[in-house]
């Protein structure tokens, strides 16, 4: 069943992962030509990282483009498949769709690297490809996506679910940015309690970096101190995103009405 | 195409109706095979119940019987065609005088318009 | 079996249902007829576990209806339910993946019987193509309940002809409760058992078409324009 799912997802993305492909190679091809006309090739990369940081966005439209495809009717839910498989199959082919094209793209800025290195055209310590710096690049946008697209599987819920009561449907879309701004701010203040903090602080791991950084997205906040990371933020993002999965398909289960 | 069926009365009826005419007129042959419950009512687009109930009423009149794993075939006594085909004529008679009372025709005019009818046809040699 | 007790559906101060009660037996047929916006649809949802009641339950063969219900029921769906980019085949094939029920024999009769081009995308269907494919999609589960909501909507008389002769082939009479939802009462009322008309959702009256016409007289249509020129009148 579920695998059946799968395949009707892929079909109904297909198409759109062809022309978005194709966009990208066309982008690239016109940059490059653009570069080598300029005869700067460097200026490449600016496209290549454009290309890069849309990604973020990507998978998210990717699975919204899936979930448009049912929300005509919503026939998908006289389904015995249940909310959890059900958006299980959209997220899956949502990455899918976002990895193949990360990976296309990953090629691309290889090819590029390649022709603009020995030629001098960019630096990088000791003239080296930059791998690592490459693998951290993927892993921050696939992160990140995977960040977005679960939100948005959630908040599609909660809009979807609010169709039942007429008169919260007019404010609905200023419902959902509440709920989203309501549970950012609460993190942020959640996570600015000594103890927590210092609770974070208790479990580290040296990744060998040397410098100090610090990320965020939404109200979290990831850090690297002295080449230490924390590890329970990690692991609590990613418990309370799947946390907020299944609350999507709980949604999708009890309250999504056609 | 699926018939239309009279308002007024059941459509098992009007089923079993059109069956005996069909036998009268010879379309059906005594002793023939009728189709099968389902077949009939993919035919005529109705209930299969309906048909069920056709045929029932169809035996018990003595025009059709059901052999048990065959199937249902029409009877093969002779007389019972004779007797339903005066039972049709009876019942379009009965149908006609009405009609022609109704506009306010008197039953000798009835039967005197009927044979004038039927000696004019004659006379242009119409079908 | 088909139980609703006391259902109402209500959206905010608008009751699309209210306090039904009705059972549909086994193996039989049954109409809903009834203006737009009389709750059939809503109905038909309903059992089908796309709406929860605001009030009272549904039952199928003794279960409470939830999402799960699809598995006993098929469900025919005036709008949705095939995806503009699948194939005929594609969509054959999701469903057959998601039913157990699904018969691949059955669907292959029903190809043939409803004249279908297998690999044609189903954005490029005519309505009656569409109306035809839903219908192979339905009849080929071979569930307990079958739900048609709407069949003959957008269908030229002569698909609406097909559709009742497919009606009749693959019905399992006796065994599958179905119910249908129609305006175009003519074609379907042979194949009809019983009949109830909903109105501001409530069931206005129901009957037995058979006796209907041995009792009174008169054929469902007849019966639906009196009942309503009743409801006018009083």
């Amino acid at each position: 069943m579920f695998q059946g799912l799968l395949k009707k997802d892929f079909l109904l993305i297909k198409n759109y992962l062809v022309v978005w492909l194709v966009l990208v190679l066309a982008l690239y091809f016109c940059a490059a030509a653009f570069a080598v006309y300029q005869g700067e090739f460097y200026l490449v990369f600016p496209f290549i990282f454009f290309i890069y940081f849309f990604h973020i966005v990507l998978l998210p439209i990717a699975e919204m483009v899936l979930l448009k495809a049912e929300e005509k009717g919503h026939y998908w839910l006289h389904s015995t498949a249940g909310g959890v498989k059900q958006l299980l199959s959209k997220l899956l082919i949502a990455f899918f769709a976002f990895i193949v094209s990360l990976i296309l793209t990953d090629l691309l800025a290889l090819i590029s690297l390649k022709i603009a290195l020995p030629q001098g055209f960019v630096d990088t310590p000791d003239n080296r490809m930059p791998y690592a710096e490459g693998i951290l690049l993927n892993m921050g946008l696939t992160g990140g996506a995977l960040y977005f697209a679960v939100w948005g599987l959630f908040l599609w819920a909660v809009y979807h679910s609010l169709n039942a009561y007429p008169t919260l449907k007019k404010i609905r879309w200023f419902l959902i940015l509440a709920i989203y701004i309501f549970i950012q701010a609460a993190t942020a203040k959640v996570l600015q309690i000594p103890l927590i903090q210092k609770w974070f602080a208790s479990w580290t791991m040296n990744i060998g970096e040397s410098e100090t950084k610090a990320w965020g997205i939404g109200g979290m906040h990831f850090s690297v101190e002295n080449g230490d990371i924390q590890l329970w933020p990690i692991i609590l993002s990613v418990i309370f995103h799947m946390a907020l999965f299944l609350a999507a398909a709980w949604l999708l289960n009890r309250k999504v009405e056609v | 195409m699926t018939e239309e069926f009279k308002t007024s009365k059941p459509i098992y009826s009007q089923i079993a109706d059109r069956i005996i005419q069909q036998f009268v007129r010879g379309e059906i042959k005594p002793g023939e095979k009728l189709p099968s419950v389902r077949e009939m009512a993919i035919q005529s687009g109705v209930n299969p119940n309906t048909i069920q109930r056709t045929y029932g009423e169809l035996e018990r009149m003595g025009v059709v019987e059901s052999k048990r794993g065959q199937g249902t075939f029409m009877t093969e006594q002779i007389d019972m065609k004779k007797k339903l085909r005066a039972d049709i004529q009876k019942e379009m008679i009965e149908t006609f005088i009405q009609n022609m009372r109704g506009i306010g025709v008197e039953d000798g005019e009835i039967s005197q318009a009927v044979e004038q009818f039927l000696t004019e046809k004659e006379k242009t040699g119409d079908d | 079996m088909i139980e609703m007790r006391n259902v109402t559906k209500k959206y905010g101060k608008r009751k699309a249902l209210d306090s039904i009660d009705l059972i549909f037996e086994k193996g039989k047929v049954y109409g809903i007829l009834g203006p737009n916006g009389s709750g059939k649809s809503t109905m038909m949802k309903m059992a089908a576990g796309l709406l929860f009641p605001t009030k009272g339950e549904v039952l199928i063969n003794g279960q409470k209806v939830n999402r799960h219900i699809a598995k006993d029921v098929a469900y025919l769906a005036s709008e949705g339910m095939i995806y503009p980019g699948l194939t005929v085949r594609q969509m054959i094939d999701f469903f057959a993946s998601q039913y157990p029920d699904f018969s691949m024999e059955k669907a292959e009769e029903l190809i043939q019987f409803m004249n279908l081009e297998t690999h044609q995308k189903t954005a490029k269907l005519s309505k009656g193509q569409q109306g035809r494919l839903k219908l192979l999609l339905v009849l080929s589960r071979e569930a307990p309940v079958l739900l048609l909501d709407e069949p003959f909507l957008g269908l030229d008389p002569m698909v609406r002809d097909t559709v009742v002769k497919g009606l009749v082939s693959f019905i399992d009479f006796g065994e599958q409760t179905v119910i249908i939802t129609t305006h175009e009462i003519t074609e379907i009322e042979p194949v009809l058992e019983e009949a109830v008309i909903l109105d501001e959702g409530q069931v206005r009256a129901r009957c037995h078409v058979e006796a209907l016409r041995e009792e009174e007289g008169m054929s469902v249509l007849q019966w639906l324009k009196t009942t309503y020129k009743e409801g006018i009148n009083s």
